[in-house]
């Protein structure tokens, strides 16, 4: 008995010394690490790198193994959580390696750890050896023009039409900043924020970046960063290995390219610049640099960064430079080129840049109803002065009458399969009353029927807004509105509008009521036509 | 005077004060330093000079945006009522970038969100500057009026604002 109990004693011993004496710690004995970063202090303890309890565990995350090699950096200078976040004094594995939620302390592991570079070090005008790949997402993020919308700290110019950034990588992990690039409206899906068309390599760079935009950089204080004694380097641009027309360069400094499409130069994004200055006066060009939703409302293109001088030369540029005509030897060629970028290769409507307009594409495939209640001479006017208050150009000048018939035969013939003259007959609107009703008596008849989809103030932003597509109209578009018959709001109140989820409310309104509901339309889109 | 009273005069007594004293001291330290610190006290938003005629001057650093109408200004928080992002002035009133929630010219809400009106905050005008408590919210605007020739004529003292 006396023996066994012993040799336990002994074996406690043993093991006891054992485990002292076999100190795996490649970094000294430490139980608690408290160090100075960029004079200020952090303590840890040692659950934030030995995640079991405090053993060092086997497996590749484990500290048993030897730290790489990071010098000019010392770990027992830096400690675990400046470079590889984590919940420093956290006791146990789960928090200690980040609270779950948005992730913003996740513990970074392996390459991901360049995401943390530039939260010491200033970005420069040349890489950290090692830290190459969120430089590089410091560049996408000037180059795809993401200031334009977000601002953030160090850049002197900077858009608020989006969130501002500065922080971003204290309140968002890498996966979730990852999922923000990739598909901005998984959430909240009312964003208006486009999806780039970038490679996943490309927005894992540009999340490393943003990563490192934290609110207390040890590059800095926040005074000096408010102050705006922080600069982040310029980034060129204008490609210098391209032959550029005099004063096409501003479509680089203008950021247009990041979204837009000039000649062969595309951003994916938003509409064809190259025929832009036959489609629309310059004064309409000069006027939508300076305020997109004035003409397009609903537009998320955000104020063109130039200032006023440099968009007269940008707008008298496209203007100069679009004389070209399209070559079209054949009018489906003009459809892909012309068409297609909004309207879909298949005239479905989900054109590659559809998500990114103010007003869904017309579709053309599927929609015959729409169609055959549509005049003939209402479709030929859209192609030809296009569709006012809406991304639709007119074609007058850019294609000549037969090849804008032609493409108008192919549509029919290609699309939407019925033929040209087939319409059906309307059935007469009821005719105008003498007197309209009362105010109120129109502010509940539109709170009943229109509210749910079109919102309080006619934005087209109400309550149901987001579960139809073609979205409801914006009430509030003016130029759209004003080009608009009192006939054509009726008939569309009345009839509804095939294609879309507009009812006919024919039945469900008396025909005096549909008189006040079109008042009440001219009323939101502030004034007569 | 026995020993007894002339300790208790000179030792107690004395003690008594200097503890009380010492702690008031604290005390009124404290006060005066939650004064200093609280959101409660006014900040400067902006010289009267800088109001635009009729319209809404944005102050994002501040968190504000003062909205003049006509002969009176009041303080509008740009702290979407959501959950706190900065909101952006756009010609239709506000804009939320966070989750698209959308105000009216005066802060009222329109759609998103957002589940109620901007708040407003107090406002007043002292020596020809205009400050704002930012740490206390009103649901109705408290408009102040401006002083007549407010932009060019030097004004004379506190100009208190109606509520």
């Amino acid at each position: 008995m006396i023996a066994a109990a012993l040799l336990a004693l002994g074996a406690a011993g043993a093991a006891l010394y054992v485990g002292w004496s076999k100190n795996t710690h490649n970094h000294g004995l430490i139980a608690d690490l408290s160090y100075n970063l960029g004079g200020r202090e952090v303590r840890e303890h040692c659950t934030t790198c030995h995640v079991e309890g405090g053993l060092p565990s086997p497996g590749p995350n484990a500290a048993a193994e030897p730290h790489p090699d990071i010098s000019p950096h010392v770990v027992e200078n830096l400690g675990c959580t400046g470079c590889h976040l984590g919940e420093g004094m956290a006791m146990d594995r789960a928090l200690s390696h980040g609270l779950p939620g948005l992730g913003a302390r996740q513990v970074l592991t392996g390459r991901d750890v360049q995401g943390r570079c530039y939260a010491c070090h200033l970005l420069d005008a040349t890489p950290l050896a090692g830290a190459e790949r969120p430089w590089q997402g410091y560049q996408l993020f000037r180059e795809k023009a993401c200031g334009l919308c977000h601002h953030i700290g160090g850049l002197a110019t900077g858009g608020h039409f989006g969130p501002d950034l500065s922080h971003i990588g204290s309140q968002l992990g890498l996966e979730q900043l990852h999922t923000a690039i990739r598909d901005p409206r998984s959430d909240p899906p009312n964003s208006i924020m486009p999806r780039f068309p970038l490679s996943r390599s490309q927005v894992r760079d540009l999340a490393w970046f943003l990563k490192s935009r934290v609110a207390d950089p040890y590059y800095a204080t926040p005074m000096q960063v408010q102050a705006g004694k922080i600069r982040l380097p310029e980034v060129s641009l204008v490609p210098d290995d391209v032959d550029l027309l005099p004063d096409e360069d501003l479509l680089y400094r203008g950021k247009c390219l990041a979204c837009h499409q000039f000649r062969d130069e595309d951003g994916y994004i938003a509409p064809d610049l190259t025929y832009a200055g036959r489609m629309r006066s310059e004064e309409f060009i000069r006027e939508f640099l300076e305020r997109p939703t004035r003409l397009i409302p609903g537009a998320i293109m955000p104020p063109s960064p130039l200032d006023a001088q440099k968009r007269d030369t940008l707008a008298t540029f496209l203007a100069r430079e679009a004389t070209s005509e399209p070559e079209h030897p054949h009018a489906k060629h003009l459809y892909m080129h012309l068409c297609q970028r909004c309207h879909a290769a298949d005239g479905g409507g989900h054109g590659p840049i559809e998500p990114n307009l103010a007003t869904f594409p017309r579709a053309f495939s599927g929609n015959a109803e729409f169609y055959r209640r549509s005049d003939d001479e209402r479709l030929v006017r859209s192609v030809e002065r296009g569709i006012a208050g809406t991304s639709m150009p007119p074609y007058a000048d850019v294609i000549d009458k037969a090849a804008r018939e032609d493409l108008l035969d192919l549509i029919f013939a290609a699309f939407i399969g019925i033929e040209r003259q087939d319409k059906t007959p309307l059935p007469l609107l009821p005719t105008r009353p003498q007197e309209l009703s009362a105010p109120q008596q129109t502010d509940a008849l539109y709170a009943r029927h229109c509210l749910r989809c079109h919102g309080r103030t006619g934005s087209g932003k109400g309550p149901e807004y987001l579960d139809h597509l073609p979205r409801p109209r914006n009430l509030t578009n003016r130029p759209y509105f004003a080009a608009q018959s009192d006939e054509q709001v009726a008939r569309a109140i009345a009839d509804g509008v095939s294609g879309t989820a507009m009812d006919a409310f024919r039945d469900r309104l008396q025909d005096r009521h549909i008189w006040d509901l079109v008042d009440r339309v001219r009323t939101l889109s502030g004034g007569e036509p | 005077m026995t020993r007894r009273q002339w300790l208790f005069k000179v030792v107690v007594r004395p003690g008594v004060a200097a503890t009380g004293a010492l702690l008031g001291a604290i005390l009124l330290d404290v006060w005066l330093a939650a004064g200093r610190f609280t959101s409660l006290h006014w900040t400067e938003a902006t010289s009267l000079d800088t109001l635009p005629e009729d319209a809404v001057l944005s102050l994002p650093a501040k968190r504000l945006a003062l909205v003049r109408d006509r002969d009176r200004v009041a303080a509008l928080s740009l702290e979407c009522t959501h959950l706190g992002c900065l909101v952006n002035t756009v010609e239709e009133g506000f804009f939320c970038p966070c989750h698209g929630s959308e105000f009216g010219p005066r802060g009222e809400v329109h759609s998103g969100p957002a589940p109620r009106d901007l708040d407003w905050l107090p406002l007043r005008v002292h020596r020809e500057r205009l400050w704002v408590q930012a740490g206390t919210r009103l649901a109705e605007p408290a408009w102040v009026s401006l002083p007549a020739n407010a932009a060019d004529a030097p004004q004379g003292n506190t100009q208190e604002g109606t509520r």
